[in-house]
Parts: C-alpha cells; structure tokens; sequence
C-alpha cells in the first residue's frame, strides 16, 4: 500500500470539540463564543466535516416551525377566536342592509331587474299609473345607459357586444342596443306573452304595462331570452310551453292574476325546496326547487323571485360569500355564478364531471369538491382551475 | 456516589441556586444528591469559564451574577439525567435507553445509511455506560456532558466527531490514485493557447483572495454547500436561518465573490476580453479551478485529507459552480 505522501495535519489545537459544537448549534453559546466557532469552522476543514456530517444527522423535522405551533404563543389561539368571533358579531349586520332599505325609494339597477324579471315570470295587474312610473324609470335609464356604453363598445369585438348586451338586459331590465336574439326564442316569446294577454283579457284584467312591453325605438328583451336557444330559459317554466293546453294555461294564469302582488311572487313557496344557500345577510338566500330552477328571497324567505340559469342542470351545492353573489354546482360540470343575485352565468371547468360542495369567497374565487374526492380551486371565475391538494 | 461538598456549595447564594436547578432539573426522579449535582454543574462552569485551556477559574471567582446566568442557561434536566447515569442509577438508565439511545442509532444511520457508522453508535454508548475502569473507579463518558446544549444534540456531535475522525485516520492509510487508474486526476492539456496557463493562475488567486475576504459565515455556507455538498435547508438549519434566506445568503456571497474577482482582474490592467478569456478559462475545464480545494486547501488545510471524500460528489461540486459561472 502506497501512502500518500502527504501529512495530513492534524486538528489544531483551536478546533472545536463536540460539546462545543452541539452548544453552538444549540444556541448555548455567547455571541462572541459563537462568532469564534463560526469563524473556525469556516476555515478549518475538519470541523467543516465535523458539521457537515453533524448537519445530516439532523432529524427530518421542518426547518421552520409554523408560528401558531410555537407553544409561547398557544395562548394566543383563544384570543385570536374570540377577537374573530367579536369581530363577525359586530361586522354581520342583523338588520337588511342599506341596498336593501332603500329599494324602495331608489330603485337600484338589481332591484330593477328584480321588478322585471318578477313581472315577467308572473305577470301583476300593477296599478297602471305605478306602472307607467316604473317604464319612466326604465325609460330614464335607456339612454343613460346608451350613452355610458358607447365609448366602450367601440373598443369590444361583436361577440363581446352582444355579450354585453345580454348582461345589461339581465342587469338593467331594459334594453337599449340592438341585441341578437334567436329567432325561435323571439317567436315564442311572444306567442307566450299572446297568451298570457288573452288570458288576462278573459279574465277582465287589462294588461299590465311594464317595462318588458316592446317598444319600437327600444325593444326591451326579457332577461330569460338572453342564453341561446339550445337550452331554454330558466323563467320559461313559468310561462307555459307552446304545446300546453289553453284553457289549462288561463285558469292557472287567472288564478295568479286574482291574487295579491305579494302572494303571486311568494307563490313558488309553495314549491318543493331542494336546498337552499344562504348568503352572510339572513334576509338573502337563494334555493333550487327543480333541474335548473333557482329563486332568490331577499326577505328572509318571505317572497322568492325567479333567478335565470343559463341551462337547465341537476344542482347540488352552492355558496353564498355575499348577498349579491351566488355560486351554484351541479351534476356534469355544472358551475354557475351570479353576481346580482338574479342571472347567473356558466363557469367553464375541466371536464364534465359531478360536483358534490362548493366553497365561494367572492365572484371570482370559489373551491369546488367533485365526486371523485378531488377539490379544484379557482381565483378568476373559472378562467383556469388549480388542483388542491387533500 | 457521594461527593464532598464542592465550591459551588460553600457560598449561601450558591448553594440555593444549585437547590433550585436540582429541583428544575426534577433530579429527585433519578436519585441524585445536590452535592453530585453541584459537581457537575462546577464542572461545567469551570470549563465554561476558562480564560484559556488548562486554566479553569473557580466559580467563586466569576461574578455571582454571571455564574447565576450561565447556570441558569444550561440544559439541567439532561444533564442531571447525564449525571445520574454516570453514577449507575437504573432509572436514569433506563429513561436514557428508552429516549436518547434509539436517537443515536438514528443519527448512526443517517451519518452512513450502509451501517457503517453503527460499531461507532455501540462504541459510544459503551464508553456512555463505563466500560472505561481506571484506578478502580468506572469512568463514563457522561462526565464530558456540561450540559451547553442537549443531551441529544450532544450525542450527534459526539458521533459526528468520532466519524469524521475516523475518516481521517482511515484516510492517511489510503494510496494515491495510480496516474492508469480510472479516479485519477488528470493534469490540465496543455492546450493549444499560451495564455490559458496565466488566465487560470491569475483566476485562481483573484477568487482565493475574493473567498478569503468574505464574510466567515459565507465562507461556512460555500463551504458547506460546495465541499461538503449539504443542501440549502441542511445550511439554513445549522445557521438558524430558512432555505430561502440560505439562499439568498448564498446568491450574494456568489455575487461578491464575481465582483472582487472582476476588480482585481481589472487593477491587473486586464481588459474586458481578457477578463472574459479568464472566466472562460476556468468555466471551460473545472479541474482548473476545483471549488474543493479553493476552500479547502487555501485555508489552511491539506486538500488531500478531505475526510468527506468519500461523501462528496467532486463533480457535482465542480458543475455546481461551473453551472454558476455559467449563469454569470
């Protein structure tokens, strides 16, 4: 065997030994002790190996300790849970909120959709004169609106115009630039709105004038007739189906006729509820009482509106993070959102697969848990979907 | 085994703390006297108190006030078990078997996952449990325990120390690479550019210089990610910082290291070409600039006796900071 040839030094006098690195690595030491040790083992090869090997001994524990697992500061858990619970008793009104205080002074652009979207599925024998006050509004707003928008138009594609268009007309109740509608959809809008006249003529009610009543300079169109053909309106179970038996459809619509305004749109309470979301303000919920088939109750459950889904799906959670938004899943992919509490909105995702809960913490971020066990969060409305791990 | 009473004792201040420290340390669960105890606790401030080695001041000697805090510092309830241990008390064996043995096997295996660390782990806790008889008296190796951190953390050092100590003896006996041989190291080609001799000797003192001017705790962290091939979070533990901030420690020393090189190339009168032929020098043929030896051998060290040779990868090293240089 050949010897190297070289000597190797030994450990000088100065280097440390394993007390002195345990302590150091400990925190035992001084700061100036410290500093002596650091400043040795960075120059001294066999106490550099010493730490390093030292170093891989180390248990497999995090580096850094999560700060509420440090046990100083455990104490502040019961604390931090009370402040929070104060906090949500004091930040949770009890009473409606103001939007909804002043509904009836000044109409807001949800309360106005709400008003339509309501007369629409049930028609009201409205006084006449609060009627043509209502259109007055509706009509005031027009060309607010028309004009508020233009600029931006200008710079959006056709696809985003009409879009657009269908939003405004959810949101606004009234119509002001030219919107495609389906010709189909169109048509038996119409022979429907036919009906429902004739029905109210036969009755001796004189038909309601509302906002939706066309118009040649702005035809208003129905929030319902906004989504595409394929797949009918959510407002359109009220209205009966083309193929319905007539005088079935008079009596049903005469019946609704002769009952008060509150009565007529808290009807649907009636109906089977199967299950309903509640927002952080109790006074507004929503709940799904058929396939596709969603109302809204901003009075704790008192009087429900139609709210419109784009299609018609099997629905099996929601979440509400506030009275004016609402997530909904549902069987094959099914996400829908609302952001004025009345029209919601499909929300693309992966595949077609069943939803069991959803999780909202605002319109554009919501957690959603499929059938399979996997839980998908998204943070811009669906726009792109990230796995969240168990 | 019943001590005389020592000076930590013989003072009324100082027989009431080592009182409290015994009963902090709950050293009535393994039997031990207050006098035994104060012995230990003497013995570690006598040790920690050295001005220089071989010269222990007696603790009556140190400020009351500072000998108070050190005690109060230190890890009694170790080193109470530690001292009850080294007086052959069964339950405090039996309590160190059950916590802290299972843990030096541990470290054993992680030190050399192929087991070859484990005769060291038994030789340790043979000598911990006094094999060692001398003048009659068994002499455990507890008694090196002072208690400066935990008995735990005092294990690993101790194994890592005997490990790396045996590397190096082992070391010495091994033969030089035969220049046929596969692992040996081959000489720089003498190339077909005149001035690449110069470029890498003028490299190699410009970063020598550059690392020796960094900061110890930087060298440390170079030192331990380069030579010694620990990851970040390994680095971040020992210094008491996170990966990232590792990280980040290291990306500037990196940094520093460049810019002390660039400046001294350029009082050299070197031109911006020729400072790029430098680093392309090195960058080409890493054998040039051996980061192992350049932290190793410049500081005072024999590059030939790197104990950790056999754990370390040179050439994941040599890519790291040729992959480094690179990025630059």
């Amino acid at each position: 065997m050949q010897g190297n040839g070289k000597s190797t030094p030994t450990a000088p006098a100065a280097c440390i030994d394993a007390e002195t690195l345990a302590a150091w690595a400990d925190g035992g030491l001084t700061k100036g002790e410290a500093a002596v040790v650091e400043v040795h083992l960075a120059d001294c090869e066999r106490c550099t190996s010493m730490l390093a090997t030292f170093a891989r001994t180390l248990p497999a524990a995090p580096a850094t300790e999560s700060l509420w697992k440090r046990w100083h500061l455990r104490w502040l858990v019961p604390i931090a849970t009370a402040a929070t619970v104060v906090s949500l008793y004091v930040l949770i009104p009890r009473q409606p909120p103001a939007q909804f205080a002043t509904e009836t002074s000044a109409p807001t652009a949800e309360a106005k959709s709400e008003a339509l979207t309501g007369t629409l599925a049930v028609p009201q024998p409205a006084p006449p004169q609060a009627a043509q006050t209502r259109e007055a509004k509706e009509q005031d707003t027009g060309p607010w609106l028309e004009r508020s928008r233009r600029p931006q138009e200008q710079e959006k594609s056709a696809d985003e115009k009409r879009a657009d268009a269908a939003a405004n007309a959810a949101l606004r109740g009234s119509v002001t630039e030219t919107v495609q509608i389906p010709p189909t959809a169109a048509r038996e809008l119409e022979r429907a709105e036919g009906k429902l006249a004739d029905a109210q003529k036969s009755e001796g009610f004189s038909p309601p004038v509302t906002a939706a009543t066309p118009t040649p300079a702005s035809p208003p169109v129905p929030a319902a007739a906004a989504p595409a053909p394929a797949s009918p309106p959510a407002s359109a179970a009220a209205a009966p189906p083309p193929a319905a038996d007539a005088s079935a459809f008079r009596a049903n619509n005469a019946a609704r006729a002769r009952a008060p305004l509150a009565s007529t749109v808290a009807e649907s309470a009636t109906t089977t509820t199967m299950f309903e979301v509640r927002s952080p303000n109790p006074m507004t919920r929503w709940r799904v009482v058929g396939a596709g088939l969603v109302e809204r109750s901003t009075n704790g459950g008192a009087q429900w509106q139609r709210a419109t889904l784009p299609e018609s799906a099997t629905l099996t959670g929601g979440s509400s993070p506030s009275p004016s938004i609402c997530w909904l899943v549902g069987r094959s992919g099914s996400i829908y959102v609302t952001t004025n509490g009345l029209r919601f909105t499909r929300v693309a995702f992966v595949d077609r697969i069943d939803f069991v809960s959803i999780q909202a913490i605002d319109a554009r971020r919501a957690t959603v848990v499929t059938i399979d066990g996997r839980t998908m969060r998204t943070e811009d409305q669906g726009a792109t979907w990230v796995r969240v791990a168990p | 085994m019943t001590r005389a009473p020592t000076g930590l004792l013989e003072r009324t201040a100082d027989r009431e703390i080592v009182e409290r420290l015994h009963r902090k340390a709950r050293a009535d669960r393994w039997s031990l006297p207050v006098e035994a105890f104060a012995v230990a606790l003497e013995a570690s401030a006598r040790k920690a108190f050295a001005a220089t080695p071989g010269t222990a001041p007696a603790p009556s000697a140190v400020e009351g006030r500072q000998l108070e805090r050190y005690l109060d510092s230190l890890h009694v309830e170790d080193l109470a078990l530690a001292c009850a241990c080294a007086q052959g008390s069964e339950p405090a064996w039996e309590h160190f078997i059950r916590e802290f043995r299972p843990g030096l096997y541990r470290a054993a295996n992680a030190i050399d996952p192929s087991g070859g660390s484990r005769d060291l782990a038994d030789s340790l806790y043979g000598e911990l449990f006094g094999l060692d008889v001398r003048d009659g008296e068994r002499r455990s190796h507890f008694r090196y325990f002072h208690g400066r951190s935990s008995l735990a953390t005092w294990l690993r050092a101790v194994l890592s120390q005997r490990h790396v100590d045996r590397l190096r003896t082992s070391r010495r006996q091994e033969p030089l690479p035969e220049d046929e041989a596969p692992g040996a190291i081959a000489a720089p080609s003498q190339d077909d550019d005149p001035n690449r001799a110069r470029y890498v000797s003028v490299m190699r003192l410009a970063v020598t210089a550059a690392v020796a001017a960094l900061a110890p705790r930087d060298r440390l962290r170079l030192r331990c990610y380069y030579a010694q091939d620990l990851t970040l979070l390994q680095i971040g533990r020992m210094l008491n910082e996170s990966e990232a901030t590792a990280s980040r420690h290291l990306s500037r020393a990196r940094k520093e290291i460049r810019g002390a090189v660039e400046r001294d190339l350029s009082e050299k009168g070197m031109t911006d070409a020729e400072m790029a032929d430098c680093f392309a020098a090195v960058v080409s043929d890493s054998a040039y600039l051996d980061v192992q030896n350049l932290l190793g051998t410049d500081m005072g060290s024999d590059p030939g006796s790197d104990p950790e040779r056999k754990n370390v990868s040179p050439d994941r090293s040599k890519s790291k900071e040729r992959s480094r240089a690179g990025q630059r």
